[in-house]
Formats: C-alpha cells, structure tokens, sequence
C-alpha cells in the first residue's frame, strides 16, 4: 500500500515559472523515505502541495489511497505529524503548553505530551519559555509537536537542522525505532550522510521531477565505480606502471605512501593488487570507499 | 470547532497586553472618581450626581480611548500569529479558513464585552465607593440602574461591532504604525463630523453617539440598529474576502 501517492504534479506559482513538472513518486507503507535534489528543484513545494498549503491544479496527490482535499477525507491530515521550514510555536507559552495547545486540534490524551517531551529530550525542559530554547532545543521541540498525536506518517523537511552530532544520532534512532513500531516517514534533507543511516528509499528530485525513485540498496548496487585506498612501504612511482589496459585511473597521491585509485568495476580490484605486486609493490594496508549517497547524488542529480 | 476557539482562548495565556482589558476601564474610573473628589465640595443633595460621574467625568474619556483602546486589544491578538509566523501553522492545524476567522472573531468579540462587563461592574463599585464617602449626596436617590444597563449593553453592541471591523483590517496589516495609526486617525477625524448628520453611516462615530442617548429605557435606536447591521455586513464582507484571498504562506513570508 502507498501512503503518499503522487502521479504527474505539476505547480506554477502564479506569474512565476513552473516549480513542479510532472512529479511521480510513491511513498510505501512503513517504509523511510529520503527526497533529495539540489537547492530549488521544488522539494518544498513538493511537501507543501502534499500538505495543502499550496494547491496544485490537478488531483494528484493521493495519502492513504485517498483524496485527501475531498471534504470528506480532511481527517487523513489528523493522521500526518509535520515540520515544515523551521519550528513554529509560540514564543511566549512553554515547551509544554505549545504541545498541550495542541490537544486542541488532535486527539491525544496528556500522557502523549511527557512520551513526546521525554523522546526528544526535553522533559526536564518542559516548562522552559520556548523562546528561551536554543535552536537545538527548538528543533526537538518541533520533533516533538510532529510525533504527539502518534500519527502513522511523519512528513519532515530537514529534521536534523540546528541538532548537535549527540541529538542528530539521539533522534535518527528514535526516528528509526517509531519506524520498527509501523510509522512511516517521508523526509527531506541535505544532510545526505544522514539521510544514508535512515532511509529506505530514494527518491531524487530534479527540475521539478522525480529522476530517480528506488530502494537505496538497489542504488547502491548501481553504482560499480570504487574507490581503493592502498598504502605502499615505499614510495609510489606513478610511471612505473602503465594502468591503461586496467580501465583504472589513479586519483591522488597521498602523505604517508597512501594512493587513492578510483576503479570504473569493482571486479578489477584484484588484477590492481596483482599488477602492483607484479612491479615490486609491498601493500600494506588496503581501504576500500563504499560509494556514498553523495556520491551518487552528486553524480546524477547535479 | 469548540477545541479550535478553546486554542485560541489557551494561547492568549501570558500575554501581558491583554491585563488592559480590566486596567484600562479600572484606570478611567480612578480618573473620574479623583475628578469628582475635586468638584464634590461644590455640590449638595439636590445635584444628580450619577449622571455627572457618567456624563461629566468618565464617558468623555471612555467614548474617545475605547474605540482606539479595542484597536489595541485585537492588533495584540492578532499579532501573535504574525510575530510567531504561525498563521500557516495554524491552517495546517485547523485546515479551514472559517475556522480559523470564526475562531479569532469570537475571541476578539469575547474581549470586547469582557471590557464592557469590566467597565460597567467598575463603575457601579466606583459610584458605591463615592456615595460611601459622601452620604449627603443624591447617589442613593437617583441611581440610574437601568439606564446605566442599556447603557453599557448598548456600549457593548457597538465595541463588538468595532472589534469585528478591526479583526477584518488587522487580519492583513501587521505594521503597528500603519495599523493603529490609521485607526487614531479616522478615530480623531470622526469626532469632527460627530455633527452632521450623515454620521450616522460612520462606525467610528458610533462610541460618542451612545453616550448621547443615555437616558433611554429602550435599546434599540438608530444608532443600535446601523450597528447591527454594520455588524452583519463586516462578518460577512470579512469572511467573503478572508476565504476568498487570505494567503498563510504569503503572511508568514513578509
């Protein structure tokens, strides 16, 4: 089943240019989804259509199967927890009463506030002046605000913004344990290297369109170029050796007798080990980089 | 839609502007009553005293601060939308615009009559206080209960109607100078047409035209009647336009 459903959306901003041209994706259930693309490819706008705060002409989004600017499907939104841009509360009220003015629109009992503060950290702080908080704290906060109501789908447009190292790993793995207990989420972010620890699925936005939308362990399966760290006992000679036949191009020379090669098929690391041990080479250590998210990234959508 | 209005009540805790509401109306009468100490000497048993107090020493001053006074109130309102940037987190919530003006309309109109509760209960217990320090005077003869009732119903009807129009024009305007600027402006200006005989069709005019008729034991004058009606034409107009072309993301953005 898909949660988030989305087929040929298209927005323009009125006399503006077309943001959006024809996005298709899919958000499965339970799954982790990572939607990344470069500055203005329309990630947000993109959430923001989801969300209803923008509408787009056509009906193209669908969450739960469903229609969910029809009148008669509004409560599908009761089930969605969101941050969007930056954390929105009010600055005068406490970390607590900003969540418990929440109750209000959603249905959750008192207790859901403590579950909520103590997941992000910030029970101890409950009765903090939000404007009081530091940015980090805000953030939780809004991690928070996105969870209370315990909904099934977590929409978040750059959750890890303004966490330090210890609260980005804190909530990533809260993130992923709410995702064990059947939640799924749908995430952008730039912060690949993260978005890499998390994600499930991939989908990749460019110029207002999905180009890519896989499982990440497909992704990577794609991706055969490597790159070898190789510490030699002496030094390197470059002309020495002749690498064109190998298809294997060297990279860099490095302190300390380390060669970085970049190799176009994983297969030829072994008749890389074997010409250098054939020219009197003595290797002493051997680092194999796994391609990354950015990499791939980097590579495709830029 | 009552948890929506029960939010709206709940986020207006700490705001400090909003103690007004019972100090403004509390500090007018201290004006009149510090007023009438000073002229009391010059008067006896035969002086009608309530209608003094009322005419003389506290409405001039409640007619004129209290239209610009309930400006105040609804631009502090609605300026914690603005301030937060949460108008468009509030659509995210609520996810309907009538909502959401129906919400706001009702706390504004709710202010405005706890002002008039506030305000009249305040001069009942200032008038008590004076005929306590001046038994010799008429307060006990001619206390004026009912009229003072229609008085600040009629009061109440037309702050409502005010709080209304200045929802609709503040729902938009988040500089403060443009926004209670241009209201002490028309607010100054209506009290130079105050006479002809066209003011009538002046909302703002309405404050001074109350205090003119006390003495009616009937609510429903002119004056009443043009502000129900602008009342219903503001709800409507205001809502037509709000869901018509209020934008969230564009207010959050400026």
């Amino acid at each position: 089943m898909n949660i988030i459903s989305i087929k040929n959306l298209e927005f323009c901003y009125p006399h503006g240019k077309q943001i959006l041209n024809g996005v298709t994706m899919n958000v499965k259930k339970n799954s982790i989804y990572g939607f990344i693309g470069a500055n203005g490819a329309g990630k947000s706008t993109t959430i923001r259509v989801i969300l209803g705060l923008l509408k787009s002409k056509m009906d193209a989004v669908h969450l739960f199967d469903k229609n969910p600017f029809s009148s008669k499907n509004s409560n599908i939104f009761k089930k969605i927890g969101f941050l969007i841009d930056k954390p929105v509360f009010y600055n005068h009220l406490t970390c607590e009463e900003n969540l418990i003015l929440l109750s209000n629109y959603y249905d959750f009992d008192k207790n859901s506030i403590k579950v909520a503060l103590s997941t992000v950290g910030l029970l101890a702080q409950k009765k903090m002046i939000f404007h009081k908080c530091s940015t980090g704290m805000k953030q939780r906060l809004a991690i928070a605000k996105a969870i209370v109501h315990s909904p099934e789908v977590l929409i978040l447009d750059e959750p890890f913004n303004g966490l330090d190292p210890e609260w980005t790993f804190e909530i990533r793995s809260r993130l992923k344990e709410l995702n064990n207990q059947g939640m799924t989420i749908f995430y952008s972010s730039h912060l690949l290297g993260e978005m890499e620890k998390l994600v499930t699925d991939i989908g990749i936005l460019k110029n207002g369109k999905i180009i890519i939308e896989a499982p990440i362990t497909e992704l990577f399966d794609a991706v055969t170029d490597i790159e070898v760290y190789i510490q030699f006992d002496t030094d390197f000679h470059l002309q020495s050796i002749n690498f064109n036949s190998l298809d294997i191009s060297i990279f860099e020379i490095l302190p300390n007798n380390f060669v970085s090669f970049r190799i176009k098929n994983k297969n030829l690391l072994n008749e890389l080990i074997v010409t250098l041990v054939e020219h009197n080479y003595t290797i002493k250590d051997i680092q194999i980089l796994k391609p990354t998210l950015e990499d791939y990234f980097l590579k495709k959508a830029i | 839609m009552k948890n929506i209005i029960k939010a709206e009540f709940y986020k207006l805790k700490r705001i400090k502007s909003l103690h007004l509401v019972y100090l403004f109306p509390l500090l007018l009468i201290m004006v009149a009553l510090y007023d009438f100490i000073r002229v009391a000497k010059n008067m006896d048993a035969q002086s009608d005293t309530t209608r003094f107090l009322l005419s003389h020493l506290f409405l001039g001053f409640f007619d004129f601060f209290t239209p610009f006074f309930i400006a105040i109130l609804v631009f502090s309102i609605m300026q914690i939308e603005f301030k937060n940037k949460s108008w468009e987190n509030l659509m995210l919530l609520t996810r309907s615009k009538r909502d959401i003006y129906f919400s706001k309309l009702l706390v504004v109109v709710s202010f405005s009559i706890l002002y008039c509760v506030v305000t009249y209960i305040g001069f009942l217990v200032g008038r008590s206080f004076l005929s306590f320090l001046y038994p010799a005077l008429s307060f006990g003869k001619n206390t004026y209960n009912p009229e003072l009732l229609i008085l600040f119903l009629r009061y109440t009807l037309v702050y409502s109607m005010l709080a209304i129009l200045f929802l609709n024009i503040f729902l938009y305007i988040q500089n403060p100078i443009i926004a209670l600027g241009s209201v002490f402006f028309v607010l100054v200006s209506s009290l130079i047409i105050l006479k002809e005989k066209w003011a009538i069709y002046f909302p703002l005019t309405y404050s001074y035209k109350v205090s003119r008729k006390f003495g009616d034991l009937y609510f429903w004058n002119n004056v009443m009647v043009f502000s129900a009606i602008w009342m219903i034409i503001f709800i409507v107009l205001g809502y037509f336009v709000f869901v018509r072309f209020w934008n969230a993301n564009t207010l959050d953005n400026s």
